[in-house]
């Protein structure tokens, strides 16, 4: 039992034959042996299951089809693998556990995959010990999961096939990877992330032996060989569209079971907000034409952990989680997703839109809390957001030629946004059993691009027109109710209705600062109009209220939109924080970027 | 940042349901909304409204009411008479809904179409935040009050509400607190509200009324 049986047939209908034929065989032996029912389903459960493994052969019957055997077999197993970084201040620790590398070559494919079974990183610090990243729940976490034990926490298999292969000839796939990333728990500790991702980057950056004129060189140098780069592959482009051929792909599958989040105060290190992104799947083809990403996301919860309003000083225990976002509980997925890139140089580009985005958004609910709302959005502005990778490994180094280019010659994104049946809820306390609900019956986000010159100055001439991206949002028979949990009831408060808003953004705003400020001279910090301009229309509106309701709404008002726990001295984000603990060497550097 | 946001018609019905009749309907008609914020850290809020009306409900019969203007702001004197004298009747509906019962007016209905086409803006507000002051200005032009003391003492009643602050737990919340009143900045408050032209009118069961017309002036400096 438990040996792998390997058969070789044929054809794909020998092998359902073949099948059949042992399913009936297990049904009349379950019917003759009685007693033996279990061993047999076991036997069936071996032969139909993944232990059988089938070497098709082409599904063409010519007798010079390749045989697929395997030639080649190599397994490397690292039972642990420990990095140790030292920066001035701390050690940064990645522990890895069974690492296990397999390379299969067969006549026709080969096979590499690579499994991690575990990763951790440890800091340590002013002589404390604390652990950032785990494939185990962290133990500090206020927050249980019930996520059981990892027993894989990473798994990589690529598989490429040769021209002759049937799959490849056939659809054109010519290779196939597959990733799956099991639960990972992270402590997003701001100033110990930006001190890793920092030390890290400068490691890479070649010990930062470059001076700017030699990085400016080699990145003119860069551009010009990818001009080649673009020439060439735009003609293969264009005579794989001609031939009419399928084009040749290769097809990614990505999972990731879960990923938990724990924001971190700096400092005071109060873990005020977690946030759990389960079962995030996407399928990834990529081509020499485009790239296509099809995915969907089951739920993201964001979870409010500070006990707001009766907001904690400290990391004591939890006594009220509150769940500011999260999905209807109804629905299979909360996000689903489809973007096509193409590249800049396709012949074929509508309207100089690069990437296509079709994004839906399922029944998602939000509980509004204004303080603790506004709180995660500075966080996250402050710590999240401004941590711009791209711009660590590769700071902008552009000529003024270059960037003239980049602005002259662009492309954009055609994105387009549906959020189906959204609910936003308003109580006074998080304690409540009702609340205030808008029922919004659909939202749609479109985006568009315009061109004018109102944001730029008269008497600039190295600009024609300036690029702005304006999103249409349009909200759908929105409608106020007032909603009982323990009864299950509705009481609508206000009459059906729209709103529609235009939020116009300036595109390339540094390019535009830089050609501006060469042009003009101009010593003024904005040399442009890059604000934001949000238009909005509201509808007629009706609201209806009895002395209750009155009081509610006001209770509402005082206590959640303007009620104050006065707790911003630790609840409040400072940007430049991280920037004062991070290494001295970078305080040498006369280095502007953000933290 | 710039924002600026049109609402077409918000209306708000306070009901009262010891006797199952609204007790008020305020009512604001294309309210202009703009915000702009500067890289000097200013707030700009104007608000600008084309009418504001408070009513009240009179019963006329069985479910039947009759609604009669007791303030108003509109852009022009000819709506502005024609809103106040106009009695609509609704008739109430399940759910606390007012469903007109359409009458023939010819001549409201043409002086009210008239004035719609007037754009001026007889009612704004207008708010400027800065580091150290914040300043508020009430500009009301060709204001009408009809004081039925009952009506407002009764919306007053309705209305007057100030929620209890909530109760905290924290045992030396009191010391923090008073620590982070200490350090945040003193800020000024202006506010200065200007009303040209108004009629305040004390209906009576009698032949005439009092009508007090005047402009104000209010200030306020904290």
């Amino acid at each position: 039992m438990g040996e792998r049986v390997y058969l070789t047939l044929a054809e794909r209908v020998e092998f359902e034959e073949f099948s059949a034929l042992m399913k009936e065989s297990i049904a009349l032996g379950r019917k003759m042996l009685g007693e033996h029912k279990q061993k047999i389903a076991l036997a069936k459960q071996e032969i139909t299951h993944e232990e059988t493994v089938i070497q098709k052969l082409p599904t063409t019957k010519g007798s010079s089809a390749l045989e697929n055997k395997l030639s080649f077999e190599a397994q490397i197993e690292i039972p642990s693998v420990e990095l140790e970084l030292k920066t001035q201040q701390s050690k940064f620790n990645a522990k890895l556990g069974k690492i296990e590398l397999r390379n299969a070559s067969k006549t026709l494919q080969s096979d590499l995959s690579f499994s991690i079974d575990s990763f951790e990183v440890n800091v340590s610090k002013n002589k404390l010990f604390q652990t950032i990243v785990s494939s185990e729940a962290l133990k500090e976490s206020k927050m249980r999961y019930s996520e059981q034990h990892n027993t894989q926490l990473f798994r990589f298999s690529f598989t490429t096939y040769l021209p002759e292969h049937p799959t490849s000839r056939d659809s054109g796939c010519n290779g196939h990877i597959e990733v799956v990333f099991n639960s990972l728990f992270v402590a997003w500790k701001p100033i110990l992330i930006s001190e890793l991702l920092y030390t890290v980057t400068d490691t890479l950056d070649g010990s930062g032996g470059d001076s700017n004129a030699q990085k400016i060189q080699v990145s003119i140098n860069d551009e010009k060989n990818n001009e080649l780069i673009n020439h060439k592959k735009a003609k293969e482009l264009a005579k794989a569209l001609q031939s009419e051929t399928p084009l040749e792909f290769t097809s990614m599958n990505i999972t990731i079971v879960g990923l938990f989040i724990s924001l971190y105060t700096p400092k005071t290190e109060i873990e005020m907000t977690s946030i759990s992104l389960r079962n995030l799947s996407f399928g990834l083809d990529s081509s020499i034409e485009k790239s296509q990403i099809k995915g969907s996301l089951e739920n993201l919860i964001v979870a409010d952990l500070t006990d707001y309003p009766y907001t904690i000083s400290d990391n004591k225990e939890l006594s009220n989680m509150n769940e500011l976002f999260s999905a209807d509980k109804s629905e299979k997925s909360i996000l689903e997703f489809n973007l096509i890139l193409y590249p800049d140089y396709h012949p074929h580009l509508v309207d100089r839109k690069s990437m296509v985005a079709r994004i839906e958004l399922n029944s998602i609910v939000v509980n509004y809390m204004q303080q603790p709302v506004l709180r995660i959005i500075d966080y996250a502005t402050n710590y999240f957001l401004n941590i711009d990778l791209t711009q660590l490994m590769a700071p902008d180094n552009r000529t003024l030629q270059q960037i003239r280019q980049a602005v002259t010659n662009p492309t954009f994104n055609d994105i387009k946004i549906t959020v189906k049946h959204p609910k936003i809820r308003i109580r006074a306390h998080p304690s409540l059993s009702h609340w205030l609900e808008l029922d919004i019956a659909q939202i749609r986000v479109e985006n568009e691009i315009v061109t004018h010159r109102k944001r730029l100055p008269e008497n600039a001439k190295s600009i024609g027109m300036a690029y702005n991206e304006c999103y249409k949002i349009e909200l759908r028979s929105a409608v106020m109710n007032k909603v009982f949990r323990d009864k299950d009831e509705k009481i609508t408060v206000s009459s059906q209705f729209d709103l529609v808003l235009d939020f116009e953004r300036c595109l390339f705003c540094v390019e535009y600062e830089k050609l501006l400020r060469d042009e003009l001279k101009a010593k003024d910090r904005f040399p442009f109009d890059d604000s934001f301009v949000i238009n909005g229309y509201l509808g007629t509106v009706e609201l209806k209220f009895n002395r209750q309701y009155y009081v509610e709404v006001f209770d509402v008002i005082f206590h959640n939109i303007l009620n104050d726990d006065f707790k911003d001295y630790i609840y409040c984000f400072n940007p430049s924080l991280l920037k004062e603990e991070l290494p001295i060497m970078r305080w040498a550097s006369q280095d502007e970027r953000a933290g | 940042m710039k924002f600026n946001l049109l609402f077409d018609t918000m209306k708000l019905t306070l009901w009262d349901e010891t006797t199952d009749l609204p007790l008020t309907r305020a009512q604001v008609v294309e309210m202009f909304l703009e915000f702009s914020a500067s890289e000097k850290r200013e707030k700009l809020i104007d608000i600008k409204f084309r009418e504001v009306q408070l009513f009240k409900y009179v019963n006329v019969g069985e479910k039947e009411v009759s609604e009669v203007s007791i303030f108003n702001v509109t852009t022009s004197s000819e709506e502005r008479s024609a809103a106040m004298t106009r009695r609509r009747k609704f008739s109430v509906e399940e759910g606390w809904n007012l469903e007109e019962i359409p009458q023939s007016s010819q001549k409201l209905e043409i002086e009210l179409k008239k004035s719609q086409q007037s754009k001026s803006k007889n009612c704004k507000v207008e708010i400027k935040i800065d580091e150290l002051v914040t300043a508020m200005m009430v500009e009301l032009q060709d204001l009408r009050v009809m004081v039925h003391v009952n009506e407002l003492l009764r919306i007053l009643e309705f209305v007057n509400y100030v929620p209890e602050p909530l109760i905290v737990q924290d045992g030396d919340f009191e010391q923090r607190l008073i620590g982070v009143k200490e350090l945040r900045e003193p800020k000024s408050l202006e506010v200065i509200v200007i009303a040209k032209n108004n009629s305040i009118c004390i209906p009576s069961p009698m032949e005439h009324c009092l009508i007090i017309q005047s402009t104000s002036f209010f200030n306020l400096n904290r």
